[in-house]
């Protein structure tokens, strides 16, 4: 018995949203990370649920070649949506979070975060988690394009993303942190705060691959 | 790109305001060592920010370059 069109349809309009769920999923993700410090996360909490999530959305099509594998047929998702309400959903839907949650309501989220970091500073606190919390909220369309170019066409696809994210975080991020924790060591040095834990740091941050490779064999 | 924001922060970081603060504790250092107050710090503080991208160097020198090669998946460089 064929499928109905409209199951059919039903599918595809889901697994054709899955970007932008996506998204959605990167701006709670920093949000989250706000709340749980802004230069750093907590394990197990929101940031780490949500980036999973994201990339989740983002490879979804190719965990689902999981059940091929254990012999389980799933109905094919390609091509367009035949049912034209359901066409109209999803591009309105898409619509929806490009234009208005992704260009206009992000940028509106950073700036309040650099507000917050101006009071954060005012405050005595450390404004970097809201700086931190304001580039990642910005660089959302270019996080999510990073983890698409990641993403392999295999079932494996979920964990080459997360591989790829560890290794740019290694790569890209954690030499700048680097930097960072110098700057500090030195502002920390000139108002007499302890200053070596942060050297301590710069340099875990530029040897985090061989830290690694030091666990792992 | 993420990694875009923390770069260039840094940058600033390191090539403006660390400069600016340089000359900011001489000055802060000349003016307690004429009141005859402790200065050192400052001074040890204008030298290190103008310091601040080669003790970067200097720390990097530790950590070689081909330990960034290496895939966690594969463990191997």
């Amino acid at each position: 018995m064929p499928t109905p069109q409209i199951l059919e349809d039903i599918l595809r309009l889901l697994l054709q949203l899955l970007p932008a769920m996506a998204l959605i999923c990167l701006l709670l993700a920093g949000l989250a990370l706000r709340l749980e410090g802004g230069s750093t996360f907590s394990i197990g909490g929101g940031f780490t649920k949500w980036m999973l999530w994201s990339v989740i959305m983002l490879t979804l099509p190719q965990l689902l070649l999981w059940s091929s594998f254990f012999g389980l047929p799933v109905p094919s998702s390609a091509g367009a949506i035949g049912t034209n309400w359901l066409a109209g959903i999803h591009n309105d839907v898409s619509v929806f979070v490009s234009s208005f949650i992704v260009a206009r309501l992000t940028i509106v989220l950073a700036a309040y975060f650099v507000i917050r970091a101006v009071l954060d500073g005012a405050h005595g606190g450390h404004p970097l988690g809201s700086i931190v919390t304001a580039m990642f909220l910005l660089a959302i369309p270019g996080t999510a394009n990073l983890i698409s170019s990641m993403q392999t066409s295999s079932r494996f696809a979920a964990v080459d993303v997360l591989d790829g994210l560890w290794n740019y975080l290694g790569d890209q991020i954690m030499p700048a942190a680097a930097g960072l924790a110098v700057v500090a060591a030195i502002i920390n040095f000139v108002t007499h705060r302890p200053a070596m834990r942060l050297i301590a740091a710069a340099l875990g941050f530029l040897t985090v691959s061989a830290l690694w490779r030091l666990v792992s064999t | 790109m993420f990694e875009n924001g923390i770069v260039n922060l840094t940058s600033w970081l390191g090539n403006v305001i660390l400069p600016t603060l340089s000359g900011l504790f001489f000055a802060i250092a000349l003016i307690r060592f004429v009141g005859g107050g402790q200065h050192q710090s400052w001074l040890y503080g204008g030298f290190l920010c103008l310091m601040a991208s080669g003790i970067l160097r200097a720390l990097e020198g530790f950590a070689p370059q081909q330990a960034w090669m290496i895939r966690i998946s594969t463990g191997r460089l």
